[in-house]
């Protein structure tokens, strides 16, 4: 039995960030059943997987459409020790996976910064840890998958077998099919325990330069800057301490919906970056267990909310080494227009994937938060032309603002990525937000209408 | 789509040569996206598509008349749709201004009811259907603070947007819960050409001053929203008048200074 359609049910689905949100009819299937169903009945708004819903922006979102949770497939496989793989349900998020595996001496290579990810958001955003010198994306690590496409139903996927749907899929943000399971590659695990040491820089020319040290010797490394460059760079190892009991989770800090702009006024960020600093020379090493140093705001679920009622948006990209001026640009230009991030964490990529879409390249990637304040659009617009003049890109999976031009200019792969999708999903059913708001899968329809009037 | 800064991305304008209805184009897409203007002078489209042109913002026209039957507008609406993507705001901004005195035979009078009543009505229910179906949008009804109190000298007029703006409103109320709705706007006094050589009465106001109050309420949630602000008082007030009194207090109403 398939689950009723129910299009009168539609309900409000917003992004992790709170600025956008949009009314569909959110379903939960089962079973394989459930799943051609809903391909079937889809209408012509389509539908979009969600996965934990940890997208800043409307990526998985889709106004008038289907959103179909995959969380109902969370299961975990056992691990084959020679392989050093495991087959999980899409829906299994990456903070389950890594405590669920410790114990077994075994960890996933990339991990993002929140726990709720799931494995098929990790794998359509073909997101990166802290460690993408060393260990890539986490699309890198996929050994197989399992994906549902409109055009072929159900196939096997894997860098050897269908390799352009493959890199099609990850960091396909969804609009190439449904990731059902996949088999994912391990590391081993040493210790639950990770050993961090922070170390505070006055200047961002230093923060990058110790960044940059850091991820060649340590096996994560981020660094945090304030809006006049200062920051403090974590690098972590795994601890001596041969632990692999996971401790108890971190308590959970409730947080209240602030007015204005919240925590993004200017001296309430100034006072919490400057007491951040002097914790850091007070007490610069640390054991954590290993979720603190992978999700630091798991203990602040309501970090959007302090950004006031109209909620958080990040503006995440990446430019290549020898472009550090428009790091200190993002920064200088937020601040002077009198937005400055809340947040702002630097890390450094190394080599890219196959993948046309994928966000890393070789260079920075400066991650900043903001209040969705409307008078912050012209500045990363600006902000943006910027980047992709210096060869960056953003962040597709965490946009919620950018212009569909400068998109194209950022991602070259675009059109080739477009060439597979038709062949996957040729009648559109896969749509979200984000996909129509960056165009992402209409070249067809706009190709056509440029044709006949040219 | 509207984007996580609360800004929208495609904009269709229902008279497209309006000058109230263009400079609230233009304030709606400040920093780039869509504008599609939809009228029936070729021309005046063209040299308008020229003029709000912007590094950012793409302009394309398409061809709509208010006297065309109604299934011409919901083509419209569809060929905007499949060529630019979900509609994020459409402004319905046509309408005529016609003295009473000069609607002298029955054949004007239902032309001028035609443009100011049954056209825009069908495109109100067009719009309501597609944004509906996309699960969110916004429609603007240009409609008049001559709805609330209908002058003599502007009787057709008055009429036709009184009837339009309750039209609007209720199609506003079925559409709650859809993620669509629409924003009913009442100027007064605007300096246009359609008010060019009339009396300006009191809070008269510049096409700027509309679109900043409608960009706002797009933004927000009112349903209705008057312009300048005042008015929405003042209207109130005039309201409750005896219709004999209103005649005594406002000398210029049978001249129609107020559209
Ligand atoms: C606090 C925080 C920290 C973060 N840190 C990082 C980081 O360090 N590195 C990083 O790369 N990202 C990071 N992110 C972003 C996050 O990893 C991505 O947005 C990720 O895609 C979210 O996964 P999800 O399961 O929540 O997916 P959702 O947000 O529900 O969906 C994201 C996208 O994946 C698609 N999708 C989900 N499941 C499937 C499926 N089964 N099949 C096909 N498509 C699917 C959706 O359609 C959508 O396009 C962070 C986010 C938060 C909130
Ligand atoms: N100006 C004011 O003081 C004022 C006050 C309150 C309300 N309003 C309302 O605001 C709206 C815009 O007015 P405006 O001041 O901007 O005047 P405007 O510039 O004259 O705009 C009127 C528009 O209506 C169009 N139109 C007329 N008949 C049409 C038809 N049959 N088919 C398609 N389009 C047609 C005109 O197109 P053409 O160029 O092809 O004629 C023009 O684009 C109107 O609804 C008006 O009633 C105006």
């Amino acid at each position: 039995m398939g689950p009723v359609v129910n299009r009168g049910r539609q309900t409000l689905i917003g992004g992790w960030g709170r600025a956008t949100q949009s009314r569909a009819t959110e379903l939960t299937p089962g079973t394989d059943d459930d799943w051609a169903e809903i391909i079937r009945s889809a209408g012509s708004r389509g539908l979009i997987a969600r996965g934990g819903g940890r997208s800043y922006g409307d990526a998985a979102q889709n106004a008038g459409g289907l959103v179909v949770s995959t969380l109902a497939d969370g299961s975990i496989g056992d691990v084959d020790p020679a392989a050093a793989t495991v087959e999980v349900g899409a829906g299994v998020t990456v903070g389950e996976l890594v405590r669920h595996l410790a114990p077994g001496g075994w960890t996933l290579p990339v991990v993002p910064g929140s726990s709720g990810v799931t494995v098929g958001g990790a794998i359509a955003a073909d997101v990166h840890g802290k460690n993408h010198q060393r260990h890539g994306t986490f699309g890198r690590h996929v050994a197989t998958m399992t994906v549902l496409t409109p055009a072929y139903g159900m196939i096997e996927m894997s860098p050897t077998v269908n390799a352009d749907e493959f890199w099609a899929t990850v960091g396909g943000l969804g609009l190439t099919g449904i990731i059902r399971r996949a088999t994912l590659r391990l590391i081993p695990l040493a210790s639950w325990w990770v050993s961090t040491v922070d170390e505070e820089q006055p200047r961002l020319q230093r923060v990058l330069e110790r960044l940059h040290a850091a991820a060649m010797s340590s096996e994560h490394a981020v660094a945090w800057v304030d809006p006049g460059g200062a920051g403090v760079i974590t690098m972590a190892t795994t601890a001596r301490l041969g632990a692999l009991t996971p401790s108890r989770a971190a308590r959970r800090h409730v947080t209240p919906t602030l007015p204005g702009r919240g925590i993004a006024w200017p001296p309430l960020t100034a006072a919490a970056n400057a007491a951040r600093r002097a914790a850091v020379v007070l007490r610069p090493r640390h054991l954590r267990p290993l979720p603190d140093l992978h999700f630091p705001l798991d203990t602040l679920p309501g970090w959007p909310r302090l950004h006031g009622r109209r909620g958080l948006i990040q503006h995440h990209f990446t430019v290549p080494f020898g472009a550090e001026h428009v790091l200190a640009e993002a920064l200088r230009a937020t601040r002077a227009a009198g937005h400055s991030p809340s947040l702002a964490i630097l890390k450094v990529f190394g080599a890219a994937n196959s993948a046309p879409l994928s966000f890393p390249a070789p260079g920075w990637s400066l991650a900043l938060d903001f209040a969705a304040d409307p008078a912050l659009g012209p500045v990363l617009d600006r902000l943006d032309e910027r980047i992709a003049a210096a060869g960056g890109r953003v962040y597709l999976v965490k946009d919620s603002r950018a212009h569909p031009d400068v998109i194209a200019a950022m991602y070259p792969g675009l059109a080739r990525w477009r060439a597979v999708r038709s062949t996957l999903d040729p009648d559109r059913l896969l749509v979200s937000d984000l996909a129509r708001r960056l165009r992402l899968a209409d070249q067809r329809i706009a190709d056509q209408i440029g044709a006949s009037h040219a | 789509m509207r984007d996580g800064l609360g800004r929208p991305q495609t904009v269709l304008l229902l008279g497209g040569t309006s000058q109230i209805g263009q400079a609230i184009a233009d304030q709606l897409l400040p920093d780039g996206g869509t504008l599609i203007l939809a009228g029936r002078d070729p021309a005046a489209l063209a040299a308008a598509a020229e003029r709000l042109a912007r590094p950012r913002r793409h302009v394309a026209t398409l061809h709509y008349d208010a006297l065309a039957p109604a299934a011409a507008t919901v083509d419209l609406l569809a060929v905007a749709a499949a060529r630019h993507g979900d509609l994020d705001v459409v402004v319905l901004s046509v309408g005529v201004l016609a003295d009473e005195a000069a609607l002298a035979d029955t054949a004007a009078v239902e032309q001028a009811m035609h443009t100011n009543l049954f056209g825009p009505m069908l495109a109100v229910h067009a719009t309501a259907a597609r944004l509906r179906a996309q699960g969110h949008g916004t429609l603007v009804v240009l409609s008049s603070v001559a709805a609330v109190r209908t002058r003599d000298g502007l009787l057709s007029y008055g009429v036709a947007k009184a009837a339009l703006d309750v039209y609007a409103r209720r199609i506003g109320e079925s559409l709650r819960g859809s993620g669509a709705r629409v924003l009913v706007v009442r100027p007064g006094h605007v300096r246009t050409r359609m008010t060019a050589g009339l009396p300006e009465p009191p809070f008269a106001t510049n096409v700027s001053d509309v679109a900043a109050r409608v960009r706002r309420a797009v933004a927000g949630r009112p349903g209705v929203t008057y312009v300048p602000a005042v008015l929405r008082p003042v209207m109130t007030a005039l309201r409750l008048l005896p219709a004999a009194v209103y005649r005594r207090l406002d000398p210029a109403q049978r001249k129609g200074a107020t559209p």
